[in-house]
Parts: C-alpha cells; structure tokens; sequence
C-alpha cells in the first residue's frame, strides 16, 4: 500500500471517529438536557391537574391536548389512581347505603311517582313516619365513579324546608314543593295532612295542581295581604295542641302517638316569598312558629324569603345552571331535582285523595266505632283517654288525668245528656279494663239512667267496670255524701300507700307496686246539683267532700265527671272556686249555659242536636272542639257492648243502691250474719245510706235505756222497723231462751204481728200475741217481776222478755186506768218495764203514733229510757227534746226514717226500713 | 324511633345492615363518607402540588444549566467541525460530511470525558492531516 493511500485511510479513520466523538458528545448532553425538560413538563402537568382538581381538569377544554398527550399519561393515571383511592369507601358504599336508606320506606316517600301518584295513601302512623322524603338525584362531580343516588330531606316532625331559588328556577322552586307535597298527601290517610299557601305575590296560581284538595279542607290558600291569619291559625293549632295533647311528659306529638296512631294531622305551612324579608312582626311569628311548630306537627317550606330559623331546617338551593344544593348533602354533591309530575295526573290525584277525605268525613261515626276491638289493650298509668265522637271522621276525645282531673257536663234536659255519658262510659269501658279503670255511677234524677249497667231482671249483666250504680237517689241526698265519703277515703288509702312507697303519684305508685291494683278511679254523678239542692248539713258535708276529692283527688287517680241540667242554680258550687277550678274538662251540650268560659265562648247557644263541645282548657274558646256524639243509647249500642264485655268478666257485680227499692231483710248480709251467742244481742233497724248497704245497728246491752222507739203515724214503716228489730232477735237466740211478747194494739197492725209471730214461733222461739185486752195484765206482770229481779226476791235469774208493742198510745186510756188496791197505773208499769227493764233483759220495742204520745208513756221530762228511735212521719223540731239539734232539719220523707241512737250517734241518720214481707223460711 | 328504619338486605353488594338509629343522622353520616373522601383527595393533592413545586424550583436551575452546557458543547463541536473542514478542504479527494447529529443513545457518562473524547479526536485527525516529508532530514 501506498503512504498516501496510508494516510487517506487514516484521515478517513480519524474522521470518523471525531464525527462520532462530537455526535456522542452533543448527544449526551442532549439527552440530559430532554430528559430533565421532560419531568418538568410532567411535574407542571401534574400540578396544573392537581391544583384545579382531577375532576374539573379533565372538563377543561384548554387542558384537552395535554390529557391527550401520551407523555403525560402516567402522571395523569397516578392522579386518577389517588382520585380512586380516596373514595374507595364512598364508591363502594355510599351511593347504595343511601338508596337503601331512602327506599327502605317503599312508599310515596321515595317510590317514583308512577307507583304512587293517583292512589290516596293509608297510613296512620301506627308504623311510624318517613323520616326522609325523595327530592331528586345526587352526584359527586369529584368522585371517580358518578354513581347517581336519591337525595331526600326531613319533613314532617323532624325538619322545616328553605328553599332559595332565583329567578330563573323559581319553576323548579315550585316544582320541587308540589312534588315532595304531593308524596307527603299521598303516604298518609286522606286528612292526616292539611296544607296552608300564602303567596306575597298572588292569591291563587301557587301549585294549582293542588286545588282540588281545597273542598275536602285539605288546603287553605291565605290571602297575600292577610299572611297575620295564618300565621295566628298556626300560632293557635300550635298552643291547642300543648294544652291539650302534649302532656304528661310528651314533649312532641311524635312521641305521643308511638302508642298508636297519630291523633292530630300535620300543617304544612308553605310560604313562597319575593326575595325580601317580611315585615318584622310577621317575621317574629314566623319565627316564634317555627321554633315550636315541629313538636306540634307544624312544619315550614319556606321558599324566597330570608329568615334565620332556631329549629332544625334544610335549605335547598337551586342554581341558574339547573343544578342545585342542599345541606343534606353538602357542596361536594351536585343534585338534580326530580322533574314534575305529569301535570294532569297531579289534580287527578289531589281529586282523590279530597274524594276519600270526604268519604271518611261523611261516615258519620258510630258508637261502634268508639268501641272497636281489641278491647283493654290501654293503660292508665298516666290518664285514661276515650274518643266520644267525631269531627269531620275524625275522632274527638276526652282526657282526665293528673293535667285534665274532673270534668263538668252542663246540657238542659233533652240535650243528649245521658247519651253523652253512655258514649264516654262504653269508650272507656271498651278501652280499658276493669283492672285499669273502675266506675262509680250515680244519678240523682227520677227514671233509670244508670241503671243499665247493674244487672236487671230482664239483662243479668253488668258492666264489669262498675264497682258501685245508684239509681233512683232522688232524695237520697244522703247516698251522694256517702260516695263522696267512700272516694275520699279511698283517696286517702292511696296516698298512704302512695307514702309507703316513697312516691306522691299514682302513676308512680303502679310503677313502684306493679304487682298491686290500682286502677283509675272515675265517679260520675248525673244532676249532681240536687246534692246541693237545700241549705242543710248534707249540702255543707257534700261541699266539703266535693271539694277534698276534687283538690286531691287528681294526684291519687280520681277522677270526678259531674253533670248537670243547670249548672248554673249550684250556688254552693260557684262560691267555690278551689272546686271549680279543678274542673278543667268542661263538656257543654246544645243550649247549656255557663259550663264554658262565658261570656266569650258561647259554642254550645248554635250547636246542632247530637253535637256537644268538648273543652279541656276550663272553657276558654281556643279549646273548643266539636264533635258529633254517636247514637249510645238505642238497643244495639250499648247493651250489645256490654254483653260483650260482661262475657269477658263477670267475676265482681257491683253494689246497687236503688233508691225505689225496699232492702230485703232476708238478704242482707248484717241479718244472715246474725247468730246465737253474743250476750248483748243486735237489732238492726234499717238500712244505713251508705255504700256498703250496712245496717243500722243497736246493741242491746243490759243497761238502762236500751230500748227502742219508732215514731210515726204509718204502720208498715213502723211494722217494719220492729218487725226487722225482733226478727234480728230471734236469730241471736236459741230456740227457748227468750220470750217474745207481741202486743198489737190496733187492728191494722195484725197481719203484721202475725206474720212476726209466725216467723218467730218458725224459729223455735216462745211468743204470745196479745191483743189490748192482755196488754195490761201484760204489763203489770212484768214489772212486778222486773220488780222481783231489782229487789232480789226473784227465783231464777233474769230471762231475755222481749215486748214489742204496736201503737202504745192506743192503749193508753186503758193503761191510765188506776188498779184500786196498787194504786198503780198501767202506764206506771210500762214506765217501770221502760226503766228497769234493760238491765233486766227485759227491752220493750214500741211504737208511739206521735212524738207527744210516746212522751206521755215516759215520766214527765225524762226521755232517757227510749236510748234509740226511729221516727217517720214527724216534723224535726218535734224531737228536740230527744236528740241533737240536727233533728231540726228532718221532716217527713216517704220509705225513710230518721235514726238516732243517744249512746252511740252525735247526729241522727236517715234510715229505709226493710221489706220483711218475704220469707226465707 | 321510626319503626320505618327496619334492617332489610336491599342490593346484593352488601350484607351490612344499617344500625338503627335517626335515619336522618345516617343519611347525613354517609353523605359525609364524600365530603371526607373529597376532602381527603384534595388533602393530598395539595401535599403533592407541594413536592412538585419543589422540584420544579430545584430543576428550574438544572435546566438552565443543562442549556447553557449544551450550548457550550455545540460551540465547541463546531468550533471543531469548522477547523477540520478548514483543514479537509484541500484534501481534494475528501468528501465532507454535514454536522453530525446528537446521538442520544450513548452511555451515560460525565459529560467531560465526552468533551475530552472529541478533542482527542480532534487531535488523532488533526496528526492524521499532516504531511510527512520524503526524507527526514537529520
């Protein structure tokens, strides 16, 4: 090879090399240089991403190139995977939990309007209320997946509603309140929902589909100009309920009706505004509405009016974009509200729900259905609580408990009175068993109200509830005083027991002793002012009593229902007013007069027969509710009720007191009682005005004065009584042991001497029957002998002689007649049998047609020998000289005598005496 | 409280329950669920734009330093490049090539030992281009 070729090979060489030096050089810097330009450009794109957020980056349009360049596909990943990772748990669980949520009540408050819409709804709130209602649909913009889920908002009890639109969307401001109205009006029963509309800005036109409903009463649509009325009727539903339903410890009407159903409806109050806030009065009270409108069942939509609200409110914003917000769900959630419903369907719908609203209102309401079973599935630990009629279907109940104590019933005769208590009696009855409630029943009027619920001849039932029925207590004012006695020791064994277990309530008491019975107690007295009818002792002990049980009465359970033809004769009742006021369930029947709040509630003048007003609030106007009282008393209301409640349990009838009726005294309890054995034997003269139906009692001892003397003019009162007197004797005696000497002294007390005689000789005891030609040999025989004992010269010891001496004074001619050797008179001898027989086992039992004869029989101002009377037929002040001042007030009563017994009594009693005509033999 | 709240299994996905309480309550609890993931999301971008700013302050110089690097590399290749096509020119029988081109491919390697390596091939072409004489002469 030649050198120049060497060379040329070597140039070309040295060249190559170099050109590869400078490439390897200038590349290596190059790509130092793209690289580190690269992450640059990533970590740019990155934070551009980042700092608008993942979400609204891939939506901006100037970004469009740079997401779609590959280069920066895996920054932009990275993002996308932090984006997933931090909803993770939202996108695996949120939207579904909340749709499960929402759905769960499977009913208008979320179903989609073709399930629903049309259909009136059927719920009560027996099973509880929707505590959210579907608005619309949300998302999350920011979220990886947009899953859509329902947005809904509480309503009803637990929430008002804001809504704040602009001009543009105040449609959809609208749409959204017809749309969550509509699914509130379609759950729930026809009623159950009333809906009120103030528009500042029109009077008609705000969710016209909802017009139908006006004629059922289900929307009021409120003048622009008159938004103080609603807010006044709002202000007014707000307090009623608060008095009269929410309490006892309910603070919230939710709360009441988890026992049952719902008892008062809910007010929608929907407000649609301008943009500007109200005048700052309305605004006050709007204010003051919503504060305590949710506890009462008042809820707000307030739409386009500014206001801050202290109670618990979601607000729903509606954006110019179509989207809106809700504090539901916060600002991350985008939400579309629901779009309208097809706008003919929504008046068809509103239609029915009015047409079923109507039904119900024009099902007059029964007195089966006051009654309906189950039967006694209620408690009465804090009240007892009855509907007794209804109000446009709805019912209308009556309360007493420890708020409600004693009502008052005022209603002129024919008013509906009694069928008034017999549709409260048979509500409670059905409602509450006999362990939960007790009845005392008493009616003073002529003719038998009360005395369906004792058992009779022709229906042997009873009601079960009813412990004590007094019928026919006409005059017996007596028998009045004595209930009141009976409740008011009654009372006071509840409040020692009460004591015992450290507690002050009977509400208390049955939880501290739940093993104990302590039902309620009701007394209802019908024309209970003849109670008060005379300025006399009975009237003074019934205020007295009156007024303990109706001050204490109400912590212990005792509750008092007195009605009257015309309350306002009871003086005694007005001028006390710690009675009256006691009185704060006041029920007033067409026409009554002065058992409301007069003269600003005059209710009862324009009300329709079969209606009565029912006030819980002492008779003031806002707590007036009217009610239509069903038909109680025709056969087939309440008869069948309580055969049907009889058949449940018929284990305890009650007392009867029946005013017309004789006590038998062959079945009375006090007589079959009696037995041989007691030295002292006693008589019983009568029955005793009482509850207990006890007899009235004289022991007769071996001391002076124990004999007895009825005074009257009628010889079955006076037959009776001495009739019962010795019949008590001769059970108290064995056969043998004592000696009956029947003197009758007139013809017309034979058969009854007789008939004694009879019965006596049918128990094995010895008895004459002297007539008066014996009556003085009688006499002078035994006071010789009564003489014998007291000097000492007698044989045998003193045998029980019993005398019973009818018409004393009809011998007394006879008797005056002096003996010419003793020089002793009949009636000596009678007064000495009067005076030292008793300690001598020797008791006359006479009778004396007049207060002077029988004075006459006595030595001259000396009456201690007759220690026990019975008088009839005479006037008080007649027997002053033999008993206390009270005597004063007696006069002569049919079937009633006066009792008094100086060694036992401090005041006289009225007696009945017995029908001893029928034989137990 | 509402007895509407009942445990009932809705969708398949899940078999928890809710626990009974104020559905209201709950609503709002799982709504949250979002907000917090946003929030959290959000968090961490912030955290991360943090970093990246960061970097893009520290690389801010890098870059202008790698520029002004390049640019001294390709001053000097060219610098190099002219002289040899000076002295290439009267090698008629040579023929030149354009400038070459950056080779990105090379191994990473301190950017002097490239810069040394092309002038040492400057050189070896430079020693290549000189003419020996016939006879050395002593």
């Amino acid at each position: 090879m030649s050198r120049r070729d060497d060379r040329r090979k070597k140039v070309e060489e040295a060249f190559a090399e170099f050109r590869v030096a400078v490439s390897a050089a200038l590349g290596a810097v190059s790509r130092e240089h793209r690289l580190l330009a690269e992450e640059r450009a990533q970590d740019m794109f990155e934070l551009i991403v980042r700092g608008e957020g993942v979400d609204k980056a891939l939506n901006d349009p100037v970004l469009q190139p740079a997401l779609q360049n590959p280069r920066f596909r895996e920054r932009l990943l990275g993002v996308l995977r932090d984006r997933e990772h931090a909803f993770r748990e939202w996108t695996d669980n949120g939207p579904s939990r909340l749709a499960r949520l929402v759905e769960v009540a499977n009913s208008p408050a979320s179903l989609p309007h073709e399930d629903w819409l049309g259909k009136p709804g059927h719920h009560d709130g027996s099973e509880g209320v929707p505590e959210l209602w579907r608005v619309g649909t949300g998302v999350v913009p920011s979220a990886p997946e947009q899953q859509p889920f329902p947005v809904a908002v509480p309503l009803l009890d637990h929430s008002h509603l804001h809504v704040m639109s602009t001009v543009d969307t105040r449609s959809t401001a609208d749409t959204l309140v017809e749309n969550l109205l509509l699914r509130v009006l379609s759950h729930f029963q026809p009623g159950l929902v009333h809906v009120h509309v103030w528009d500042v800005n029109q009077l008609t036109g705000s969710l016209p589909g909802l017009y139908p409903l006006t004629r059922a009463g289900l929307l009021t649509v409120h003048d622009p100009s008159r938004l103080q009325e609603m807010l006044d009727e709002l202000s007014d539903h707000i307090r009623r309920v608060h008095t009269k339903v929410l309490v006892d410890g309910h603070l919230t009407l939710h709360s009441v009706s988890n026992e049952g159903r719902r008892t008062e409806p809910w007010h929608v109050a929907v407000l649609f505004g301008n943009r500007q806030p109200l005048r700052e009065e309305h605004q006050q009270q709007l204010q003051r509405v919503a504060r305590n409108g949710l506890a009462s069942g008042v809820q707000l939509f307030i739409v386009d009016i500014p206001i801050t609200v202290n109670s618990p409110v979601e607000t729903i914003r509606l954006h110019d974009n179509g989207t809106a917000a809700c504090t539901m769900t916060g600002k991350h959630v985008t939400v579309t509200i629901d779009p309208a419903l097809p706008r003919a369907k929504v008046p068809r719908a509103c239609a029915a729900i009015a047409e079923k609203r109507e039904e119900r209102r024009n099902r007059m309401g029964a007195f089966a259905d006051l009654t309906r079973e189950p039967h006694w599935t209620e408690n009465a630990a804090t009240c007892v609580l009855a509907p007794v009629g209804f109000d446009d279907g709805e019912p209308v109940c009556v309360r007493l408990g420890d708020t409600s104590p004693h009502a008052l019933i005022g209603g002129p005769s024919g008013s509906g009175k009694t069928n008034f208590l017999y549709a409260m009696l048979g509500s409670l009855a059905a409602r509450y068993s006999p362990d939960e409630l007790e009845l005392y029943l008493l009616d003073f009027k002529e003719g038998v109200s009360f005395a369906q619920f004792a058992p009779g001849l022709k229906d042997k039932s009873w009601l079960p509830h009813a412990r004590l029925v007094g019928v026919n207590v006409n005059t017996d004012r007596e028998f009045g005083v004595a209930l009141l006695k009976f409740l008011a020791d009654e009372m006071r064994r509840r409040a020692d027991a009460a004591k015992r277990h450290e507690v002050t309530k009977l509400e208390q008491l049955r939880e501290e002793d739940p093993e104990g019975r302590w039902p309620r107690i009701v007394a209802v007295i019908d024309e209970f002012q003849y109670l008060f009818g005379e300025r006399d002792q009975v009237t003074a002990q019934a205020t007295q009593l009156l007024e303990d049980v109706a001050r204490r009465g109400r912590s212990q359970g005792i509750h008092l229902v007195l009605s009257s033809q015309d309350v306002a004769g009871i003086e005694g009742f007005w001028g006390k007013s710690a009675i009256f006021e006691q009185f704060t369930v006041r029920i007033a029947l067409p026409k009554a007069r002065r058992v409301l709040a007069e003269p600003g509630n005059d209710a009862a003048v324009e009300l329709p027969r079969w209606h009565a007003v029912i006030n819980h609030d002492s008779g003031v106007k806002p707590g007036n509710e009217i009610a239509r009282i069903p038909d109680s008393t025709t056969k087939g209301t309440f008869d069948l009720l309580q055969n049907v409640l009889w058949n449940r349990d018929h284990s305890k009838p009650p007392s009867l007191f029946d005013g017309s009726r004789t006590p038998l005294l062959d079945e009375l309890p006090d007589f079959l009682d009696l037995g041989p054995g007691d030295p002292n034997p006693t008589i019983l003269l009568g029955q005793v005005i009482d509850v207990a139906g006890s007899a009235a009692k004289v022991r007769l001892a071996r001391t002076p004065g124990r004999n007895i003397a009825v005074i009257g003019s009628v010889v079955e009162d006076a037959a009776a009584v001495l009739g019962g007197a010795a019949a008590s004797l001769g059970r108290q005696h064995e056969p043998g042991e004592a000696t009956f000497s029947l003197c009758c002294l007139v013809d017309e007390a034979l058969p009854n001497a007789r008939h004694l005689e009879k019965r006596l000789v049918a128990a094995g005891h010895t008895v004459n029957l002297i007539r008066v030609d014996g009556v003085r040999e009688l006499l002078d025989d035994t006071a010789r002998q009564i003489n014998s004992f007291i000097t000492g010269t007698a044989e045998t010891p003193p045998k029980p002689h019993y005398l019973v001496l009818y018409a004393v004074d009809a011998a007394h001619t006879l008797l005056e007649q002096k003996d010419p050797t003793t020089r002793a008179s009949g009636v000596d001898s009678l007064r000495t049998v009067l005076k030292h027989g008793p300690e001598n086992r020797t008791h006359v039992l006479g009778w004396w047609r007049g207060v002077q004869r029988l004075k006459s029989s006595l030595s001259p101002g000396v009456y201690d020998d007759i220690g026990a009377w019975v008088a009839f037929d005479v006037q008080g002040k007649e027997l002053l000289s033999l008993g206390p001042e009270q005597v004063m007030a007696w006069s002569p009563r049919p079937q009633r005598g006066l009792f008094f017994d100086r060694f036992e009594h401090s005041r006289p009693q009225v007696v009945i005496p017995f029908d001893t005509r029928e034989e137990v033999l | 409280m509402s007895a509407v709240l009942r445990l009932v299994d809705w969708s398949d996905e899940s078999d928890v329950p809710e626990p009974a309480g104020s559905a209201i309550e709950r609503y709002k609890e799982i709504v949250a669920t979002a907000t917090e993931a946003h929030a959290r999301m959000r968090a961490h971008d912030a955290a991360r734009n943090a970093e990246l700013s960061a970097r893009i302050g520290q690389t801010q110089e890098r870059v202008a330093e790698i520029s002004e690097r390049e640019q001294m590399v390709r001053f000097g290749a060219e610098l190099h490049w002219e002289a040899a096509k000076k002295q290439l020119w009267n090698e008629t029988w040579f023929r030149m090539t354009v400038f070459p081109k950056p080779d990105e491919s090379v191994p990473p390697r301190p950017q002097g030992e490239y810069n040394a390596a092309m002038d040492a091939a400057y050189d070896v072409l430079e020693a290549s281009l000189q003419k020996k004489p016939l006879l050395r002469r002593r």
